[in-house]
């Protein structure tokens, strides 16, 4: 018999002290591992959004601020549409390198797979920096093509009908931690041919010509500040205003300053709070074998064999537990990661495999390290005993 | 040879003077006394599973304070095999698996069947797939016997081997004993029972203090 095959032997002997240990490590790693991984899902997905979307200013109308940060960040489809003439005004102000613009037409429940409806977002190809970023697809869109947000469910080559025109899904975005998740996106030529339709109008209202915002990317090298206010300059009147991305994300910042912080603080307790239940439990059940100890020394067997064969049960469990706990998280969080977003009303993206795997060997650590902590302390006092009295203990 | 010199061991008001004597190679020696006199104390000092509060004991010449983990437990495994006299069979391993364990975590090649032999000779061959929980006191002390016989060690020290026996199976283990003696094991044994102590070589006698 070989130390694998007596822990596993041990394990399914013992099965209540077996059981009560696995579901320790089981609790611990899905406290540790969960919150752990929820938190930079949604750190990763507020740093997409910082330093990523690639526009410097936005352009709205001033009542619609909050919609434009609900659409943006939170992923809740909302329409802004006003009549503008400042476009080319804007295009030529010193520091803007690109101005393009969008439209928001109307939610439309078209999936079974998409939380909260998608929103139909009609871009301007020729000009857009802020979408075709977000995915690989380089061919120019036509008018019967369409561009699929990660939330979608979509695959490339699939058809889909929206207002009465059937459009084949050309590209998918790659996960945005935005509300272009739940989008699609068609050219501005094909929303002129819905909106211009009796029926849309008779259905939706007057469209054609309208944007929702206009987006704007500064020049490399130049003031933010200063090209702010050359565009409020040139928006004086309009009922527009303009919005860096840091006014946009201040009171989600501090939102997920305090989510995180709440979850870190959570964090810590369910770690500390586990880790000495994990040591206490694992210090119990091993204190329970010193008679087990005395009886191996009594027959000759060493130290270093001892603790070889108790450290294998313990592992096994632990290995056991975490991976279960870890295969929970997964479970719960990866098919609920768009319901998540949803809820949250958050910037929340899956962070990459390297950084799950990250977080899986710091939570594999923590456990191994509550491990090695109980296993040596008891070891070391269980074998400061005399064998005869380790052997004729009663517990 | 085995050999204590002016050991001593007290616990509380427990325990016994300082004691001599040698073990001869070969022969059958019989220890026995009054219950609480340290009998199993002093096997336990002469197996180095209990340090004695002052003198030596020698194991062919060595000191066993001298020795040290690896050597202790090399000692127990090839040397001198101990059947104690508390229940000590690992709880999670089947009668069969207790006594093949031993023998393999000191390396030694001992096959099934050499166990299932020793089991038949103690006639423990239909518990083999029972838990140590599972057997009455009766079978524990065969089964303890029989893992300590497969570490085939010249020294054999046994703590009341046949306690808690009927007087068949008592017999029995006097017959495994005194045959392991005709195989030239050395055999130390702590009893009470006097059909045992007549069989020995030797007897010592301890009393209390």
């Amino acid at each position: 018999m070989n130390t694998a095959r007596y822990a596993f032997q041990v394990i399914s002997h013992s099965r209540f002290r077996s059981i009560t240990v696995f579901l320790l490590v089981f609790v611990t790693t899905v406290c540790v591992f969960g919150t752990a991984l929820f938190t930079d899902n949604i750190r990763t997905g507020a740093d997409r959004i910082y330093g990523n979307t690639g526009t410097d200013l936005y352009i709205v109308p001033q009542e619609y601020l909050e919609d434009t940060k609900d659409l943006l960040f939170k992923g809740k489809a909302c329409m802004i549409p006003f009549k503008t003439d400042v476009y080319d005004k804007i295009a030529e102000l010193d520091g803007a390198e690109a101005v393009s613009r969008q439209l928001y037409l109307e939610t439309l429940e078209l999936s079974c797979c998409a939380v909260g409806g998608l929103q139909v977002i009609a871009f301007d190809p020729e000009t857009d920096f802020a979408v075709r970023k977000w995915t690989d697809q380089t061919q120019r869109l036509g008018s019967d093509e369409i561009l699929a947000g990660s939330a979608g469910a979509f695959s490339v080559g699939e058809t889909v009908d929206l207002f009465g025109r059937t459009f084949t899904v050309a590209g998918i975005l790659e996960e945005t931690g935005m509300g272009y998740d739940q989008s699609l996106f068609l050219t501005y030529e094909a929303a002129d041919d819905i909106t211009s339709s009796a029926e849309y109008s008779y259905m939706f209202g007057e469209k054609t010509g309208l944007v929702s915002m206009l987006l704007i990317r500064q020049k490399a090298g130049t003031d933010l500040a200063a090209l702010t206010k050359s565009v409020k300059t040139a928006l004086d009147g309009s009922g527009l205003a303009a919005y860096a991305i840091d006014d946009l994300t201040a009171g989600m910042k501090s939102n997920i300053r305090t989510l995180t912080a709440a979850v870190r603080i959570m964090n810590v307790f369910a770690v500390v709070i586990a880790s000495v239940s994990l040591f206490a439990m694992v210090t119990l059940t091993f204190h329970q074998r010193r008679k087990t100890a005395g009886s191996l020394l009594s027959v000759g067997c060493t130290k270093g064999q001892i603790l070889k064969l108790f450290s294998a049960e313990y592992l096994c469990l632990f290995v056991l537990g975490a991976a279960a706990g870890i295969l929970l998280v997964c479970i719960l969080l990866l098919p609920l990661h768009d319901v998540i977003k949803t809820a949250l009303e958050l910037p929340y993206k899956l962070i990459s495999p390297g950084g799950a795997a990250v977080i899986t060997a710091k939570t594999l650590l923590i456990d191994l390290a509550m491990l090695a902590a109980a296993l040596s302390f008891t070891f070391r006092k269980i074998m400061k005993t005399e064998p005869a009295l380790l052997a004729e203990d009663t517990l | 040879m085995i050999t204590a010199n002016k050991i001593t061991k007290h616990f509380g008001k427990n325990g016994f003077d300082p004691i001599s004597f040698s073990v001869p190679v070969g022969q059958l020696t019989g220890l026995t006394g009054t219950s609480g006199c340290g009998k199993t104390t002093l096997l336990n000092i002469l197996t180095g599973m209990l340090k004695p509060d002052s003198g030596t004991v020698l194991v062919d010449g060595t000191d066993l304070q001298t020795l040290r983990g690896k050597e202790l437990a090399a000692l127990r495994s090839k040397k001198i095999g101990y059947m104690m006299q508390g229940n000590v069979l690992l709880p999670d391993l089947t009668v069969m698996q207790n006594l093949l364990f031993p023998a393999q975590l000191a390396g030694k090649s001992v096959q099934t069947e050499q166990a299932a032999a020793h089991a038949e000779k103690l006639k423990i061959t239909n518990i083999l797939g029972s838990y140590p929980a599972e057997i009455s006191g009766g079978e524990y002390r065969r089964v303890m016997l029989a893992r300590i016989l497969l570490l085939d060690t010249p020294v054999l020290i046994a703590d009341e081997p046949t306690s808690n026996l009927d007087s068949a199976s008592a017999e029995l283990v006097r017959e495994v004993l005194t045959e392991r003696r005709e195989a030239g094991v050395t055999l130390l044994i702590a009893t009470h029972d006097k059909q045992l102590l007549v069989r020995a070589d030797a007897v010592i006698c301890m009393e209390n203090s």
